[in-house]
């Protein structure tokens, strides 16, 4: 079985590309194996500074888990492993800034203090080796505040996490810090998921404002994969029709999507 | 529903805050612990301290980002802009330009945690825009009238943008006339998203307890009070919401109104009365 995954990512109106803070990271172009592939997204925390290379960094750290199942404490050590090169990027960003004749400035010193701070969900798949469920596997999901995922199969949504309802978003979800990450707390405020997966099934990993889209969509029997499936190929025209329409707070988007397919 | 349209750098709001220099400013304000300070030292140390925070708030690696836009008003001897240095005489000034301009950056100490349970003294780069004044009358009536031209203005040039939040702080009566007329005329200025919001601070030398965000005039201690209370906008809802937050009573027709401010009130009173919605 293979996992064939496709990326839909686009700033908020109003901001450039390389202000997106929005990160994911999922296997290279084509499709992988599914064993030991961990598929993630990050959503940089706005207020932040350096927010969008921190929500990278943390992705990147969440698929090391290479197909590991993400149990609480797998989670949490990626988030902590992600914090410890924190400092190190730190340096070299200020070094960069001092290079380039632009030093960091009053403002920026404390704000690079406080640190940056991101959502982040990943998820792990595995191919079962017993019998029980042909050509499947299991998969197990881990998620730091309101970045979710979604198991679609046969058109009808099976699994919603970590939040079940558009309603369940708010403004203060957990987040992680590379200021002293404290491992006992990320483990205590990671909510875990597992379960099964049949070939032909659809993962969709989306940050915040996405997520809540796609849940008030299901709640109103509109199956959103099926619109973000043909969105992929203008998500520009799709999502600033849903912005005009103040159908989807405006954000940064970006959603995963992983089939697994046939090898 | 008022007071929910997002605050962007396409579309940015302003404050424009009024600050009282008269002589009186110079009498020490109501502290609890710490040194006898003045009211008007008291007062620029908050709005400096806002005026920093804020600039942090909305720092990106490109640089400060203009979702507000920001004026400081003095009055006392005379009315116009409290900025000092690069900014001298300056009304409305994006968010990105003030924390470019401070009149200078100050050392200050300040302490913090030591890691085995006490404190320690460090120090700290506090950068300062508005130097303390205590001098002359009280023309709020005129302060407030050049706040109903800049906000007529910026209402006109954005009528999409979050309602501009105009904030006085004073320690006493106006001496040029009846300023609710024009504290009438700009909560009557309003945007597509709701009426321009009007708080006032009223910072007090005495001992008495502050009234915090009152809903009724009911135990308000005289007229001058009551004035400044029928000048002041009801709080918005994500404002109510915040000072819950924060331990503040608020209820439904709180008005965004502080009597007898003491230094700990005069800074909450800044943190909620600028709380904006969705920075984006």
């Amino acid at each position: 079985m293979r996992l064939r995954c496709a990326v839909l990512r686009e700033p908020k109106a109003g901001s450039s590309k390389s202000e997106y803070e929005d990160a994911c990271a999922v296997p290279g172009d084509g499709a992988s194996a599914v064993t030991g592939c961990t598929v993630a997204v990050a959503d940089g925390a706005s207020e932040s500074m350096l927010a969008g290379a921190w929500a990278r960094m943390l992705a990147r750290s969440v698929s090391d888990a290479a197909g590991r199942e993400l149990d609480a404490a797998v989670f949490a050590e990626r988030v902590c492993a992600a914090a410890a090169r924190w400092p190190a990027y730190v340096d070299r960003y200020v070094r960069r800034r001092e290079r380039s004749g632009r030093p960091v400035a009053w403002y920026e010193e404390p704000k690079l203090e406080q640190g940056a701070y991101a959502t982040v969900l990943g998820i792990s798949f595995q191919s079962e080796s017993g019998t029980v469920y042909s050509g499947g596997g299991a998969w197990s999901a881990a998620a730091l505040g309101d970045s979710c995922g979604f198991q679609v199969r046969d058109s009808q949504l099976t699994a919603a996490f970590p939040l079940e309802s558009a309603a369940q978003f708010d403004s203060s979800p957990h987040l992680a810090g590379t200021r002293n990450p404290d491992r006992d707390l990320i483990e205590l405020r990671t909510v875990t998921r597992h379960g099964n997966w049949l070939p032909g099934d659809v993962f969709y990993l989306a940050t915040d404002a996405a997520a809540q889209w796609f849940l008030a969509e299901d709640e109103a029997d509109r199956q959103p994969w099926r619109q973000i499936d043909e969105a992929f190929d203008a998500p520009g025209v799709w999502l600033g029709e849903l912005r005009a329409a103040h159908r989807i707070r405006n954000d940064d988007v970006t959603i995963v999507r992983c089939l697994l397919e046939p090898a | 529903m008022a007071y929910c349209v997002e605050i962007s750098r396409a579309n940015p709001t302003c404050f424009v805050f009024l600050l009282d220099q008269s002589t009186s400013m110079a009498d020490p304000v109501a502290a609890v612990g710490d040194a006898p300070k003045r009211k008007a030292d008291a007062v620029a140390d908050a709005l400096n301290r806002l005026l920093f925070e804020l600039s942090l708030k909305c720092a990106k690696e490109e640089g400060v980002r203009d979702y507000f836009h920001v004026a400081v008003l003095g009055y006392g001897a005379r009315v116009g802009s409290a900025f000092g240095g690069a900014l001298s005489g300056r009304d409305l000034v994006p968010l990105s330009q003030v924390a470019d301009n401070p009149l200078r950056v100050e050392e200050r100490a300040k302490k913090v945690p030591d890691g085995a349970g006490g404190l320690v003294e460090t120090s700290a780069r506090f950068p300062v825009w508005v130097d303390p004044v205590a001098n002359g009358g009280t023309p709020m009536a005129q302060a407030l009238g050049q706040a109903v031209a800049l906000v007529e203005r910026w209402v006109s040039e954005r009528p999409g943008c979050f309602p501009p939040i105009v904030i006085n702080l004073t320690d006493g009566e106006s001496t040029d006339g009846d300023p609710s007329e024009p504290a009438s005329r700009l909560r009557a200025l309003a945007t597509a998203d709701g009426p321009v919001l009007l708080f006032n601070l009223h910072v007090s030398g005495g001992h008495a307890a502050p009234i915090v965000f009152p809903a009724a005039e009911t135990g308000l201690p005289d007229d001058f009070a009551q004035l400044l209370f029928g000048m002041s906008s009801p709080l918005p809802p994500h404002m109510r919401a915040y000072a819950t937050s924060q331990g503040v009573a608020v209820s439904e027709g709180s008005r965004g109104f502080v009597f007898n401010a003491d230094i700990t009130s005069v800074v909450q009173f800044l943190d909620i009365g600028t709380r904006a919605t969705d920075l984006r």
